[in-house]
């Protein structure tokens, strides 16, 4: 069996970048959000956040749906089980090692 | 306790939460409501004035029941609009359902309305409650500074705790002081929130994604 410090070399890179990581976390905080609103609570740009979401998805962490609510246009973000799965094991991996 | 608060900075789960916080006062909306409370619960300390006749407690009464009920419909009130007027600018989240939090806020807030409704009941045979305005002052000002996440909390705050101080320190008798207190408290929370609000409306709507 590996020391917890040594685990931090198999960490998930994907979730450990800051952005996506408060991405992450935000989504692990709620059912779901729309583009908009994790503009606003992380803070990226648009394009930035665009980027990290596409990413957070072609891993399979995050299920992204476009929708309408009226004439406004939805992106709603919600993390997977999987996604969920890779950010619990993130959370002890830390919290053992440091 | 240095480490342990820095420790709890690099929570994400903490710092997911205070980003929450923030953009769930970005709009105003929940200082106008809370203001709107309060000026509702300020009905409880002029019912003094009202005090030997049976409308006291009428009166008395219906204000605890019209607190609860608001503290329940407030919420949904405040998603509703959001959802209804605000999501090209403050965007769409659903939280989690948490039935036993819902649970602990609506005991809460009748445990608090039946309280503050006794306090009031009792207020001339307890004697001068001074006090309980500046610990209502600091408890107020205190969670505004906690929970708000913008610098504009911590003007609400301070200006509750010196009411509360100033109040306290005045000659009013305590239900007239409290009235005082819950009335300028809330129309400053509802001047502010529905400044920021004005602000929000004022500017641009960005372009989706």
């Amino acid at each position: 069996m590996s020391k917890p410090i040594q685990q931090l070399a198999s960490i998930d890179r994907t979730i450990h970048e800051p952005a996506r990581l408060m991405i992450v976390s935000l989504l692990d905080a709620v059912d779901e959000a729309d583009f908009q609103y994790l503009h606003q609570a992380t803070g990226l740009t648009k394009g930035n956040l665009s980027v990290h979401l596409s990413k957070l998805e072609e891993a399979g962490y995050m299920a992204i749906q476009k929708t309408f609510r009226g004439k406004y246009p939805l992106t709603i973000c919600r993390l997977t089980a999987k996604g969920k799965q890779v950010l619990t094991t993130y959370r002890k991996v830390i919290r053992a090692a440091l | 306790m240095g480490s342990s608060s820095h420790a709890r900075e690099l929570n994400p789960t903490v710092v997911a939460r205070q980003l929450m916080q923030q953009a769930h006062n970005r709009d105003g909306l929940p200082e106008i409501f809370a203001g709107v409370g309060l000026l509702i619960g300020s009905g409880m300390s002029w019912s003094d004035s009202l005090r030997g006749s049976t409308a006291h407690s009428v009166v008395l009464a219906s204000t605890v029941l019209t607190i609860v009920t608001y503290c329940l419909v407030s919420g949904p009130i405040v998603k509703w609009l959001r959802r209804r007027y605000l999501i090209q600018r403050v965007g769409y989240v659903q939280f989690r359902t948490n039935k036993p939090a819902m649970l602990r806020a609506i005991l809460l807030s009748v445990l608090v309305s039946v309280s503050g409704a006794l306090i009031v009941w009792r207020l001339r045979s307890v004697g001068p409650l001074k006090g309980l305005i500046v610990m209502l002052g600091f408890l107020i000002g205190g969670f505004e500074v906690y929970a708000g996440r913008f610098l504009r909390f911590w003007f609400t705050g301070a200006f509750a705790v010196l009411a509360a101080l100033a109040l306290a320190a005045s000659s009013l008798s305590v239900s007239v002081s409290l009235a005082v207190f819950f009335d300028i408290v809330g129309v400053v929370e509802i001047i502010v929130g529905g400044f920021v609000l004005i602000r929000l409306l004022s500017q641009p709507i960005e372009a989706g994604e």
